[in-house]
């Protein structure tokens, strides 16, 4: 993928809650086919850093170009920002896919409909070539003979590779991934890690916030080491963690390997 | 075998005109409902406050008297504007369409409170998800909120159609012939109350059971996707 312009640029993103300074100016620049580990103990900002990139929470300063488009935003009420352009945020939106802890699959939809809602809904395509896709996609994450059933009625594990086909449903530019792992039974978490290494493979754009130490050392091209809000360490894999220059790298990685 | 004196045909027109009547009322209720709930629910305090007088004022006022403010507070006003833009005839407002507006305004105020209370238990992480795609809020609101809200608000719904079902013999009052008022009517001629109260009864009662079926069907089909402890 040979593009003019990164996949995402944030430029010092900021984020208070109230007083609490949660993100305390945090950049980066994910180039097309990067895949970008985003590490650091709870609290230190990493799942609020990726919510702000699709406004699902909204930045209090700083800027977001998501493939070379400037996100537009002001200033609310509230002092925090939001999205100055209604159509804009939803497009771009539906250009960064977004996969939860917790996997939101919509609980009165089967799969099949989970995942041919988007495209239908916000992309305006049909039903018919929406459910060839969503079948390609299903296929790939090994949930085709499982088209038919709700997700109440599949383990998380399954669930949550589901949560991937919808998100890769949309064709997005980026994913996201928000602890994708954490919420799953361990002997469940390897069939997940299974299918994002296949993504990564693929030459998809991902920054992915985790505690799964393998795959940030193993799959990504990048790893950001956050903490208290900012930028501790960022860089290869193989030189953050063989040869991390913060004190408090070492310390986090004695504590999780 | 019970003797109707003829007024049968009488009453069944009058039951299915009392199913007419709730039925009209649901319909109207349930949009009121939604409306209300939306502007509870609504992050504008002009809206809050009209939901919330609605709510107020209709929940705190016998039935009965929404049916007769309703059908001639109605009339009036519907005269007096017909009379602002130079019409002189007088109108007179069809009883049922007045009948089911009442109904359904006073089912509409507490279907309102379901509705809130439905909306608001819809996980924030299901709503995140349609955001996250790139919903519009519409989308979000019929496609996802609304649909789950449904499921956990057709308990109360049921509950406040039987009700409704109910206080459709209110409308006998201003002289629509349901149940009630044919019930009455038959009486009057045989002098013999028990008999058609009692064939009244169990008509309600009728009614009121085949909505409970309905209502089961209703919720099996909105908890589709729900593990049930014996699934």
């Amino acid at each position: 993928m040979t593009k003019d312009y990164p996949a995402l640029e944030v430029n010092d993103i900021h984020k208070y809650f109230g007083d609490l300074e949660v993100l305390n100016g945090i950049s980066l620049t994910a180039h097309y086919g990067d895949v970008i580990s985003i590490i650091g103990s709870s609290g230190s900002g990493k799942s609020t850093f990726l919510r702000c990139l699709n406004l699902l929470e909204r930045p209090t300063k700083g800027s977001i170009r998501v493939a070379g488009e400037e996100m537009k935003l002001h200033r609310e009420k509230d002092g925090q920002l939001g999205a100055a352009d209604k159509k804009q945020i939803t497009r771009l939106r539906s250009e960064i896919g977004f996969v939860f802890q917790g996997f939101n699959l919509w609980a009165h939809m089967d799969l099949m409909e989970n995942i041919i809602e988007g495209p239908t809904q916000v992309k305006g395509v049909s039903k018919k070539e929406a459910t060839e896709k969503a079948a390609e996609l299903l296929n790939k994450v090994g949930l085709y003979d499982r088209r038919g059933h709700y997700p109440s009625q599949l383990s998380g594990g399954q669930q949550q590779r589901a949560a991937i086909a919808r998100a890769l449903a949309m064709e997005p530019e980026l994913l996201l991934f928000d602890e994708p792992t954490s919420a799953l039974d361990p002997e469940l978490v390897g069939e997940v890690l299974k299918v994002m290494q296949i993504l990564a493979e693929e030459g998809r754009t991902m920054l992915v916030v985790t505690h799964e130490m393998g795959f940030a050392r193993e799959v990504s091209s990048h790893v950001m080491y956050l903490h208290q809000g900012q930028v501790e360490e960022f860089g290869p894999p193989k030189e953050v963690f063989e040869n991390p220059k913060s004190e408090r790298m070492k310390q986090f990685i004695s504590t999780e390997l | 075998m019970i003797d109707l004196q003829g007024f049968g045909p009488q009453i069944a027109l009058g039951a299915w005109m009392t199913v007419q009547v709730a039925f009209g009322g649901l319909i109207v209720g349930l949009v009121f409902g939604l409306m209300g709930a939306a502007a509870k629910l609504s992050p504008y305090a002009v809206l809050r406050g009209m939901g919330q007088s609605y709510t107020t004022v209709v929940r705190g006022i016998p039935e009965i008297l929404v049916v007769l403010i309703v059908y001639f507070g109605g009339e009036d006003i519907v005269n007096r504007i017909a009379e602002s833009v130079g019409y002189n005839d007088y109108i007179e407002i069809n009883v049922f369409v007045a009948g089911v507006c009442a109904l359904g305004l006073s089912f509409g105020a507490y279907a309102t409170e379901v509705f809130r209370g439905a909306i608001q238990s819809v996980p924030v992480g299901q709503i995140e998800a349609a955001v996250a795609c790139g919903m519009h809020s519409h989308q979000i609101y019929w496609r996802i909120t609304l649909p789950q809200a449904m499921r956990l608000a057709i308990p109360g719904l049921g509950n406040l159609f039987q009700v409704l079902l109910k206080d459709t013999s209110l409308v006998s009052l201003i002289a629509l012939p349901e149940l009630m008022r044919t019930s009455q009517a038959a009486i009057q001629n045989t002098k013999e109350p028990f008999t058609f109260y009692f064939i009244a009864a169990l008509i309600y009662l009728g009614i009121t059971t085949v909505v409970l079926v309905g209502q089961i069907y209703a919720e099996r089909w909105a908890n589709r996707g729900v593990k049930r402890a014996s699934a």
